[in-house]
């Protein structure tokens, strides 16, 4: 077993795909970076009664394209090998599948926490530096306060990442999975924001993207779901679709 | 040693393969022939544990191939060449199939050398020939010194060096005592790299046999050339030869070998001034071979 988790990870850091997602998550790090830098200027031009006292925090901002950038390392991880046919090599030194698809799942998490944490401190600790003390909502929680969001988002990324990666061998499409993974992380919040209250909330606080929130949120705070239930439904939208994904790749002709 | 026993595989209606059973023995290269279509892709799938068979069984050493635990040591495998990741450089490709079965990176560069691409290990597998593609499959199957190759369709695309190249390779392989599964669709080919030939045809068997024989069952009888051809005629046919004049004289012989035809005329003194042992081609004994499996079967339809 320590073999083929080996192996996926020697897999993982030998194609370019992997370099190029890792360089694609800094440019959104150096992006939202500059939305910083942006929100301080306007705050600086504008006079001292006309002030903006929100803007949307990097550590958001930085949410979607992490999301986008989690699913395709997750679908990646298996449609890269259905499309090149390396698969059945793949099969033919390894043949118990269930081991075979079990050790993508370390490398995926890994590599999605490896890179969504960082990136996410990273997009936090720059808007701070660079707002400094304006004080303007979205740049003012301290690092201590924030700390249990950021990590939830992270977490987020990496179910965001497994759960791509189940919908890559379920369909076996990279555009396929890549499809259904953004559907539920990107479309379905936005459809879900507009249903009348309050299944605008109940919905969007059920999805993958609504969850960091719900786990992080204060006890006092009203909401659908509580911070551990919130906490087992994220790990759920990981665990059913893989189940699902072993129950199929272990019967199916490779 | 491989054991295919009344194997069946079925994809929804279609039949791919159809109660096949052949042994492949160590020691000798096997060539496992028909036409594009013929099932042998599928009984190699099967084989490698890649598909579920419908029906029957597929053997490796005794045993099915999903229980071996490091499979690399006792089968070396190449299905596709082409099924590679074309971003991957051709030592890391060797190195995570390595990897699996607890092969260590002196071994990947031991068989890089072995098929001559030591100098591009570190090349990305994109830029490579379909030859040196079908090289670093073979590469792959030798990782773990295994004592069982199959290999599918490895000359096709091949160039005439490459082509020569796996013959000699395979022929080794075999002389030092593996069992060799070399699938091809190519006739010729096979003529000269086989000892042993199964032959497929829409899922069944035609026939398990050696070069050596299918050769012999598809003879064409010995062109004999005599200043004496009747009289020749005459006692061929009195010793049992059945005999056809040909349009330029000669005679066409069958049931007697060129041996006993020579025998015979210097016994009696007749002058003989050609003796020469038709065999067909074995390109033809495979062509009729599968015809016949292609009549059958639509004989069977109506």
């Amino acid at each position: 077993m320590i073999g083929v988790v080996s192996a996926e990870w020697l897999k993982l850091r030998t194609v370019r795909s992997t370099y190029l997602l890792l360089a694609a998550a800094a440019v959104f790090v150096l992006l939202t970076a500059a939305w910083s830098a942006n929100v301080a200027h306007i705050w600086d031009g504008r006079p001292a009664g006309g002030k903006i006292h929100t803007a949307a925090s990097p550590e958001y901002l930085i949410m979607a394209p992490f999301e986008v950038c989690a699913a395709v390392l997750g679908t990646l991880g298996i449609t890269a090998e259905y499309a090149t046919g390396t698969i059945r090599a793949g099969l033919t030194v390894w043949p118990r599948r269930l081991t075979y698809l079990m050790a993508k799942v370390p490398v995926v998490a890994g590599a999605a926490l490896a890179g969504a944490l960082p990136g996410v401190l990273a997009a936090f600790l720059l808007g701070r530096l660079i707002v400094g003390d304006r004080p303007i909502n979205g740049f003012r929680t301290p690092l201590g306060e924030a700390a249990p969001a950021l990590v939830a988002s992270a977490l987020m990324l990496v179910v965001a990442a497994l759960l791509a990666l189940a919908l890559g061998v379920i369909v076996r499409s990279a555009a396929g999975a890549l499809a259904g993974a953004l559907t539920l992380l990107l479309v379905l919040p936005g459809v879900a924001a507009h249903l009348p209250a309050p299944w605008d909330s109940r919905v969007g606080s059920v999805l993958p993207t609504g969850l960091p929130g719900e786990i992080t949120r204060a006890p006092d705070a009203a909401g659908t779901l509580g911070p551990v239930p919130a906490a087992v439904l994220l790990a759920a939208y990981a665990v059913v679709p893989l189940a699902a994904a072993a129950a199929v790749f272990v019967r199916r002709d490779a | 040693m491989i054991e295919v026993c009344d194997l069946t595989k079925r994809y929804g209606r279609t039949v791919a393969v159809d109660g096949l059973s052949f042994t492949v023995e160590p020691g000798h290269v096997t060539g496992f022939l028909g036409p594009n279509g013929a099932g042998k892709t599928t009984t190699m799938r099967v084989l490698l544990g890649l598909d579920a068979p419908t029906s029957g069984t597929a053997l490796v050493g005794g045993r099915r191939y999903a229980t071996i635990r490091r499979p690399m040591y006792e089968v070396g495998a190449l299905l596709d060449a082409s099924a590679v990741h074309p971003g991957r450089r051709a030592a890391d490709h060797l190195a995570w199939l390595a990897r699996t079965n607890g092969i260590g990176r002196r071994r990947v560069a031991e068989v890089l050398e072995a098929v001559g691409l030591a100098g591009v290990a570190r090349r990305r597998v994109g830029g490579f020939s379909l030859g040196m593609r079908q090289r670093l499959g073979i590469a792959a199957a030798l990782l773990g010194d295994p004592g069982v190759l199959v290999f599918d369709e490895p000359v096709n695309g091949l160039d005439p060096d490459g082509v020569r190249w796996i013959r000699e390779l395979t022929r080794s392989l075999a002389g030092e005592g593996r069992t060799v599964l070399l699938s091809s669709h190519l006739m010729t080919e096979m003529e000269l790299t086989a000892d042993r030939l199964v032959i497929i045809g829409r899922g069944r068997l035609l026939a398990a046999t050696s070069v050596a024989e299918l050769a012999r069952r598809y003879a064409r009888g010995v062109l004999v050339r005599s200043p004496r051809a009747g009289e020749l005629a005459r006692l061929l046919e009195s010793a049992g030869g059945s005999v056809a004049g040909e349009p330029d004289g000669g005679l066409r012989v069958t049931g007697l070998d060129a041996a006993a035809i020579g025998d015979l005329a210097a016994r009696h003194a007749v002058p003989v001034h050609g003796i020469t042992p038709h065999s067909a081609s074995l390109e033809d004994a495979y062509m009729r071979l599968t015809a016949d499996a292609e009549q059958f079967t639509a004989a069977g339809v109506r």
